[in-house]
């Protein structure tokens, strides 16, 4: 396995087979980044093809001031919050709760008791109905493991915003969860 | 609020749920901590290498310096006839332009009301543009 310097000089230098060891190295993370603002398939991989031209064309300014992998995140996050503005789409407020109680009422079956999976799945549904930047965040910690330094690196966000954020998606969460647990008691 | 905060970070360090609360966020975080499921086509990564090695490239920095160096030189080169050939510039034909003012208002409106339409009626049906 390549170190991220070399790979970088090497990429630097034109190697195709350096830059598609970094394409197979972070096209998880790119993909995660972007999926989460974007739900068409046919963008996300457009987007992500971007989000990799990019790297190639820039990766000669890279100075290794962060990791490679949240550089290459930062690009991926503002190619995908460009397109959502393209797209004129809100991401910025914070859906109240008769957003939430609209999911819990129109997709969830509360006649049956739901197994573990399903409750999952209804969870999922809650978080994937939380604004772009949330989401984001949410998965940038969750999934890819960032500290708060880092996802405040990826969005241009203050550390307390991001963790202002992170609080607040999962106590919303967490109340609905409550709640429909709480439903599912009663029936 | 103080009270959730370290509900969420007991859960996080992973500690066991003893209450409804810890419960729903233990929920909440496994939830969280699954990857989505998104994925790219297999070959992705040759075809946006090849894409991107058989690109054009840009100017190097040695090019910018030799075309900066040209334009300069052109320039330099101008200026030099210039005050050698003691070169005076005239508005010749154009003075009669002088007691037109209406019209150079006009076309400038003309040409910034067509920037304008530009930006607003066609960019906005079509972002690619």
């Amino acid at each position: 396995m390549t170190d991220d310097r070399v790979l970088a000089t090497l990429v630097a230098g034109g190697d195709p087979q350096a830059f598609k060891q970094l394409i197979q190295r972070h096209e998880r993370l790119v993909s995660h980044m972007v999926s989460r603002l974007i739900d068409n398939q046919e963008d996300l991989e457009e987007i992500c093809q971007d989000v990799f031209l990019k790297v190639y064309e820039r990766i000669s300014d890279f100075g290794f001031q962060s990791k490679l992998s949240t550089w290459i995140a930062t690009i991926a996050w503002r190619h995908a919050i460009n397109h959502k503005r393209r797209q004129k789409m809100s991401m910025s407020e914070f859906p109240d709760d008769e957003d939430f109680n609209k999911v819990v009422a129109s997709d969830i079956n509360v006649e049956n008791e739901l197994s573990e999976t399903q409750l999952e799945s209804v969870v999922q549904q809650l978080a994937d109905q939380l604004p772009a930047h949330y989401r984001g965040v949410l998965m940038m910690y969750h999934v890819e493991s960032m500290n708060y330094q880092e996802i405040g690196e990826v969005t241009g966000m203050p550390e307390g915003t991001v963790k202002n954020y992170l609080f607040r998606a999962r106590h919303l969460l967490k109340e609905k969860v409550k709640t429909y647990l709480g439903k599912e008691q009663v029936l | 609020m103080k009270n959730e905060d370290e509900l969420q970070n007991r859960i996080v360090s992973g500690a066991q749920a003893s209450n409804a609360d810890e419960s729903a966020y233990e929920l909440v975080f496994k939830v969280l901590a699954t990857p989505p499921k998104s994925s790219l086509p297999e070959g992705f990564a040759d075809r946006v290498t090849l894409m991107a090695t058989s690109r054009k490239p840009g100017l190097l920095k040695s090019e910018n310096f030799w075309l900066i160096s040209g334009v300069s030189l052109f320039l330099l080169t101008g200026l030099i006839v210039v005050v050698v050939s003691g070169f005076k510039p005239s508005f010749g034909v154009l003075r009669f332009l002088q007691h037109n003012t209406g019209l150079f208002l006009f076309a400038g409106a003309l040409i910034l009301s067509g920037l304008f339409a530009e930006r607003k009626l066609l960019r906005s049906t079509h972002p690619t543009v």
